[in-house]
């Protein structure tokens, strides 16, 4: 750990209550604090002090360029504060204790289905396995969830551990039930596969809801029902399609494409909570996959996945019978 | 998409690929995407264009014209975050 000179740590602090001053209250703002700074490509901590201003999105380039044009009194700005600045980008929720009763679907389940808790070995959380899937070329049973839940690191390589439970739910290498196999983040899509190794069965089901039927395009007025480890049976209706945003994905805003919007019923209800990444939405009626879940909002109450036909494709699966 | 009229489909999504590049990058987008317009009592089903925004603001703020090539063009506030939990 580097020697931290008295002078320049009150320097520092000083400079801390000012930057808390400006920007603490800016809706942007997750978390001030001194600290040594983080290389941005890398993540590597390195031995510089600096005054740390997290943010939940930050803003690059021509974007922030148009940010600070309209709105030049929310830059952050290294003379106003008068130390060295870092803008950490990053967003932070409660914890849970590590210690208090776990969900019904965070538990050991055998055999596997769709609905339930899963991480990669690297990320202490916890999102949903998808379902069932087989590899077009070689005929190997897969797991299909978002992107973000079976790798999460733009350095995760085939091979990568995958937990049932996640490792948010004390998942640990002894269940480790498949192996990173792929991705579709080269193609915008925040999707992944991993083969599954022999520790449990997997079977094509999706908890509390059945077995899924097939695979459709999802369309506007669509009532859809999705099975997810934290929220469980959520019910919505699509109400968007072809949407496109972007996301940051190593180092780069990168394009997803496909993106389907799906609102709350009339009876409301919840559509998602965070650990539901990776569920699959199934048209109501007849049980086919039409969207990956991949990201939602609370207020308002808003779910946001990819269509199943272009995850399927790109990925170069098909559905496992069931 | 369920749209009774091709021709109209056809336009909605030419213009929905002019409003992407016009807005993808503003930092207040969060979404581009052709849906129904929830705010519109009247008609619900009636197909726009749709921004989603981080928070309340204008279409005149982001430079947003009230349609493109007849395509209306509305404003959403969704805000949304990758749903794993940890």
């Amino acid at each position: 750990m580097p020697l931290i000179n008295p002078a320049d740590l009150r320097a520092a602090r000083r400079a801390l209550e000012r930057a808390a001053a400006y920007h603490l209250f800016d809706s942007r703002v997750s978390l001030i604090d001194v600290g040594m700074r983080i290389e941005e490509e890398k993540g590597q901590v390195t031995n510089e002090l600096t005054v740390r201003v997290h943010v939940r999105h930050k803003p690059r380039g021509v974007a922030f360029e148009a940010f600070a044009a309209r709105n030049p009194e929310r830059v952050i700005d290294e003379q106003r504060i008068g130390f060295p600045l870092d803008i950490v980008e990053a967003d932070y929720r409660p914890h849970p204790s590590l210690f208090g009763p776990l969900p019904a679907r965070a538990g050991v389940y055998n055999p596997l289905r769709g609905g339930i808790s899963i991480s990669n070995e690297w990320d202490f959380n916890y999102g949903t396995l998808g379902g069932k899937v087989i590899d077009r070329e070689t005929g190997a049973e897969m797991i299909l969830s978002a992107w973000h839940v079976l790798a999460g690191s733009a350095f995760a390589q085939p091979g990568l551990r995958i937990y049932q439970p996640g490792s948010g739910d004390r998942g640990q290498r002894r269940n480790t039930i498949a192996l990173l196999s792929r991705h579709a983040m080269s193609a915008g899509i925040d999707a992944a596969v991993a083969e599954v190794t022999n520790a449990r069965p997997i079977i094509n089901d999706q908890l509390g809801l059945g077995p899924v039927t097939g695979v459709d395009s999802p369309t506007l007025g669509m009532s859809v029902a999705k099975s997810g480890r934290s929220s469980e049976i959520t019910e919505g209706m699509i109400d968007g399609v072809e949407g496109v945003r972007t996301i940051r994905y190593n180092g780069f805003d990168r394009t997803v494409r496909h993106v389907v919007h799906i609102v709350q019923t009339a009876g409301g209800g919840e559509v998602s909570e965070p650990g539901d990444s990776g569920s699959w939405w199934l048209e109501k009626s007849s049980n086919q996959a039409v969207g990956l879940h991949f990201a939602g909002s609370d207020v308002p109450e808003y779910g946001l996945a990819i269509a199943m036909p272009q995850v399927f494709d790109t990925l170069q699966v098909n559905l496992a019978p069931a | 998409m369920s749209q009774p009229d091709a021709t109209f489909e056809a336009r909605a999504r030419q213009a929905h690929e002019k409003l992407v590049r016009q807005v993808i990058d503003h930092p207040e987008v969060t979404l581009v995407d052709i849906g129904y317009d929830l705010e519109n009592r009247a008609s619900p089903k009636q197909i726009v264009l749709r921004v989603h925004v981080r928070r309340p603001t204008t279409k005149s703020s982001l430079g947003l014209p009230d349609d493109i090539d007849g395509v209306p063009v509305v404003l959403i506030i969704g805000d949304y975050q990758e749903e794993t939990g940890d």
